[in-house]
This record gives structure tokens, C-alpha cells and sequence, in this order.
């Protein structure tokens, strides 16, 4: 659906020369619902950009559909951006406008009957649940109503995809949970290729099927959404995911403990209390759990605990080896 | 006082009745050129529009040149334009020149802030949904500036207000003038406070109108 080739954008100021993208190269299928996330400033808001040319690129190419838009201009640029959508962190509607004018003026710009326009919007905004807010100025809407009125805008014009820069950053977390159910509707049953940026790597988890990881201008890491939060390659992805992994015990314990405190990550059903029994036996060690949680990515789980192992020094060691053998991951994070 | 304000309402009432065409018809013409050169300035700097700094900074010395001449001595200087224009250097027809064009550059600044307090994003938005630059300007610039905007044309008639009780130094008539004949020439005091008591209530009036115009618009609130 989307296609990067070796893509680059670099804006040129007075003095210096900031390269906001470097030699991105991947592929965005159809269906997708793909997440790109990484740090403040990496570039991701300018990647995102380049697909319906708010940002021309400097390098590389970009093609939509198999065909090339980082050459288009006037009419075929302003067809090719009326079929993909965009919503934003800051909702981005005007103001002056009802919610119906909002949308309204999306549809009489692709040159829609008004007879037309006035039942599509009807649709749109049942579909997005907001019937009874037409009439609202934006003004008067909560945010997750707003920003259900831009997807609404959004999806307007028969989109077939649908670029979101930060859409739940604005967000508290219920309002984020409903928009996000949203656009994972939006994907399964209108069949639109959803690109989510976003810094909440919660999202991702959530809703997406894939993910590009960006650092500093590059892509890092990219794959299938499980596979990069449970098995991360780049430093950079780990560094992230491990932030989202901390775990809070307190001091006063942790200076209790007596024998390594090891971090174990498992992935889907491979039980962990198994692994922690059957190796507690062979080498007759204890495990002290400190703290644990399994998260759910998509509907794949994976589990993350915090032992503290007891017994003697040569059979902790046997011990921790054989977990690193049998689960995704074990590291002694604190050996006392 | 009152008999003597009594006997000149005639020429009171003839007064208002040139201070109010000439603020009126300058008002219009600043509101549709200013508002022009307004547009021009905001969407040359915006890189979402036109920008082209050449014609931006060109247009923009040109318009600062005639805001820092006082309004006094441009009236003067341009009167000889005057004749071009509508054919005499005297009288309300005459003042309505200088007054145009410097309510003109006081209104062209103002409009151009008007534009670009104009969110970025719902412009950006509207980019991306595909349309024109022009129905974004018209569809979307101007109508999310309009309460903005029309508190800037609240503020440009209030000083077009002002400037044209200068014109009764060329003859231009209005209440300046009045004023000037009667409360400076011939010490008839009461005269001049009339027509200051008249230019408050006036002020107020305008404004009171831009008020509830802007208010009525404005649905951000
Ligand atoms: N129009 C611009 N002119 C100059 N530099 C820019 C411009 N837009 C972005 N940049 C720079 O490019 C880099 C990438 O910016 P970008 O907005 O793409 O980052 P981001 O990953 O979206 O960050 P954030 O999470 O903060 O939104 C930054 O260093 C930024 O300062
Ligand atoms: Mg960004």
C-alpha cells in the first residue's frame, strides 16, 4: 500500500543541516494497522508526512498504490491526498465550523452532490457515534469527541488510508481505549490501511499488527509487532521496551535480598511457573517472587517476573542458566 | 451652552452627516484593500501558501512607510492625488484619499494578524484533505479569522474616527472641522465639548457594535 524507498528528508537552515529522515526503506501492506514509534524528534511526524506530501523528500521515493507521489502536483497531488485521511494529535478542526460543516467541507471539496454530502455525513457520524453532536461547534465537544469527529472527516472520502500523527496523545487513557477501538474498527471492517504514530508504546501493543522503530532519523528496527516487544534486536528498542518494563520494588527490600534478583521474560503459554518449579527442584534453589506481570500484546500474551533466587552459590548459577535456556529472556539485573 | 449648541444643530447634524461619509466610505475601502494587502502579507510569509518574501517585505516597507507618516502631514502630502482622484483638494471627497489609503496600511497589519492567529493545524488539515489553496483561503482562512477580524475593523474605525477630525484643516468638513471653526477659531468652548461628548458616544457606539458582531461570530467560546 505504502511504499519507502531508501526515502530521505533534510531541512536546511541558516547555519546547520538536520537530517529528519535517513534511507527509509520498508513496505506498509494493505490492512496493516502499522505503528511507528521512537523518540521525541527521530523523525517519525516528517516519515509520516512524506506519504501524502505535506513533506516533499529530498531522496529516495515514496509510492502509494505502486505509484510514485513524490512528484506529483496540483490536481493529481490534491486527488491523490483526498483519498488518504489524516488525523493529528491537536484534532486540527475548524472552529468556526459545526461538526457537519467540518466534514461538509471535505466532501464538496472531492466535488460531492450536496444531496449526497448530506446523507454521508449523516452515516460518517453514526458510525463514529456522535448523531447527536451535528450541530456542535467543536468547541463544545471533549477531546475523544473531537477527535472521533476528524476521523469522521477523515474517512469522508472513501479513504483507503489513514495516517495518525500522535492521535491519543491529547488523550487520558479511557478517551484513548475508545479511539483506539476506533480505528482498529476502521481497519477490520472498512478493510483501511491505518499508519499510527505514536510515543505510547501501549498503543502499538494495543491495536497494531506491525511496527517501524525509529532512532535518530533512521529506521532501527521493523516486524511484526510480538516479535519486536518480546524479542527486540536494535539497543535503542530495548532501551524503550525496558521502559516500559520497570518494575518498582522498593530499596529497603531489594538490600534484603540475599542471592541475584534475575528478570525473566516469557513468551505466550510456555507457563513460567513450570520452568520456576522444575528447575527449583533439580537444583534445589528457591525463587522469591518480587514482582511480575503479563501483558498482552494484540491478543498474544507475555509475561515478565522478578525472582530473587536462593540457595548456593554454584546451584543459582545452574539454575539461571537453564532459565535462560528455557524462557525468551532471563538477566540478573542485581547480584547480591 | 445649550442655546448655543441649540442654534447650530443644523450644522452639527451637517457634520456628522460628512464625518460619517467620510469614515464609512474609507472604512469599506480599507476593509476591502487593507483586507487584500492583509491576505497578500499573511499568505506570502505562510509556506503553506505563496511565500515569497520579495513581494512580502516590499509590500510590507511600503505599508509601514505610510503608517509612520502622521496622519496630518500625509493629508497634505496627498491631497495633490486628491485632485487626480476625485477631482478637488477640498472638501469630505477630497479628505476620503489620504483617509483610505492610511486607514489602508492600519488595516492591511491588522488583517494579516487576524490570518495568522488562524491555527496552523486546521490549515495543515485542510492541505491534507486535498483542497485548493484558494477555497482553503476562502473556506477556511477567512471564516476561522472573521471574529478576529472583525475586532480589527472595530479598531480601524475607531481610528479612522480620529484621523478625520484633522480633515477640517483642508476644508473637509465633518466635526473636526465644526470644531476647529467654532470652538478654535472663535473661542466658543461649549462647541468643542459638544463635538468631544459626540466623538465619545460615537467611539462607544462603534465599538459597542463591533462587540456584539465579533461575539455573535466567535464560536470558539
Ligand atoms: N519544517 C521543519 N524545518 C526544520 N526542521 C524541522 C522541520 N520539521 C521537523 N524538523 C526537524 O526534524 C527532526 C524530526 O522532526 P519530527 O517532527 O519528524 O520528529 P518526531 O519524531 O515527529 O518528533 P515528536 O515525537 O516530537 O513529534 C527534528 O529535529 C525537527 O526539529
Ligand atoms: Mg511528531
Amino acid at each position: 500500500m505504502v511504499e519507502f524507498k531508501n526515502t530521505g528528508v533534510t531541512f536546511k537552515q541558516k547555519r546547520n543541516i538536520i537530517k529528519a529522515v535517513s534511507g527509509a526503506s520498508f513496505t506498509i501492506e494493505k490492512g496493516d494497522i502499522f505503528g511507528i514509534v521512537g523518540g521525541s524528534g527521530a523523525g517519525k511526524s516528517t516519515l509520516l508526512r512524506t506519504i501524502n506530501l505535506l513533506q516533499p523528500v529530498t531522496t529516495g521515493d515514496v509510492l502509494v498504490k505502486g505509484k510514485s507521489v513524490v512528484n506529483l502536483k496540483g490536481k493529481a497531488l490534491r486527488n491523490l491526498r483526498q483519498n488518504i485521511g489524516m488525523i493529528f494529535q491537536h484534532f486540527n478542526l475548524a472552529e468556526n465550523k459545526t461538526v457537519s460543516q467540518n466534514i461538509a467541507f471535505v466532501l464538496e471539496t472531492a466535488g460531492h452532490k450536496r444531496s449526497e454530502i448530506k446523507s454521508r455525513i449523516k452515516e460518517l457520524l453514526e458510525f463514529v457515534n456522535l448523531s447527536d453532536k451535528a450541530n456542535a461547534y467543536p468547541s463544545k465537544l471533549s477531546g475523544g469527541q473531537k477527535q472521533r469527529v476528524a476521523i469522521a472527516r477523515a474517512l469522508a472520502n472513501n479513504t483507503e488510508i489513514l495516517l495518525c500523527d500522535e492521535p491519543t496523545s491529547a488523550l487520558d487513557v479511557e478517551t484513548t481505549a475508545s479511539v483506539l477501538a476506533l480505528l482498529k474498527e476502521i481497519n477490520q471492517r472498512l478493510g483501511i490501511t491505518v499508519i499510527i504514530i505514536t510515543h505510547e508504546l501501549e498503543v502499538v501493543k494495543a491495536i497494531c499488527n506491525r511496527v517501524a522503530v525509529m532512532s535518530e532519523a533512521e529506521i532501527v528496527e521493523i516486524g511484526n509487532v510480538y516479535e519486536v516487544f518480546t524479542n527486540p534486536q536494535h539497543q535503542f528498542t530495548k532501551q524503550l521496551i525496558s521502559h516500559t518494563q520497570r518494575f518498582d520494588v522498593p530499596q529497603e527490600i531489594l538490600n534484603k535480598l540475599s542471592g541475584p534478583l534475575v528478570k525473566i521474560i516469557y513468551k505466550g503459554e510456555k507457563a513460567a511457573e513450570a520452568i520456576l518449579s522444575d528447575t527449583a527442584e533439580k537444583f534445589g534453589v528457591r525463587y522469591n517472587i518480587l514482582h511480575g506481570k503479563i501483558e498482552y500484546i494484540g491478543t498474544n500474551p507475555t509475561g515478565i517476573l522478578y525472582v530473587n533466587i536462593i540457595g548456593t552459590q554454584e546451584n543459582i548459577l545452574l539454575a539461571i542458566k537453564e532459565l535462560e535456556e528455557k524462557t525468551q529472556k532471563a538477566e540478573v539485573i542485581l547480584s547480591a | 451652552m445649550l442655546e448655543n449648541i441649540l442654534l447650530l444643530k443644523d450644522d452639527i447634524i451637517e457634520a456628522l452627516g460628512q464625518t460619517a461619509f467620510m469614515v464609512l466610505t474609507s472604512l469599506l475601502i480599507a476593509i476591502i484593500i487593507g483586507g487584500l494587502f492583509g491576505l497578500l502579507l499573511y499568505t506570502t510569509s505562510n509556506n503553506l501558501f505563496v511565500k515569497n518574501t520579495v513581494i512580502n517585505k516590499v509590500v510590507g516597507i511600503l505599508l509601514n512607510i505610510i503608517r509612520s507618516v502622521p496622519f496630518l502631514i500625509l493629508m497634505i502630502l496627498l491631497l495633490p492625488l486628491s485632485k487626480l482622484i476625485v477631482g478637488t483638494k477640498i472638501g469630505s471627497e477630497a479628505v476620503i484619499v489620504p483617509l483610505s489609503i492610511a486607514s489602508i496600511a492600519f488595516f492591511s497589519r491588522l488583517a494579516e494578524a487576524s490570518f495568522s492567529d488562524v491555527p496552523k493545524g486546521i490549515l495543515e488539515a485542510s492541505v491534507a484533505s486535498g483542497a485548493s489553496k484558494p477555497r482553503i483561503i476562502f473556506k477556511i482562512l477567512i471564516p476561522e479569522a472573521l471574529p478576529s477580524l472583525v475586532k480589527n475593523i472595530t479598531v480601524t474605525a475607531i481610528s479612522i474616527l480620529g484621523f478625520s477630525a484633522m480633515a477640517g484643516l483642508v476644508g473637509g468638513g465633518g466635526l473636526g472641522d465644526l470644531a476647529y471653526r467654532y470652538g478654535y477659531q472663535r473661542y466658543e468652548t461649549d462647541i468643542m465639548i459638544a463635538r468631544v461628548v459626540i466623538l465619545i458616544i460615537l467611539v462607544q457606539v462603534i465599538q459597542w457594535i463591533g462587540d456584539i458582531f465579533a461575539t455573535a461570530l466567535d464560536k470558539k467560546l
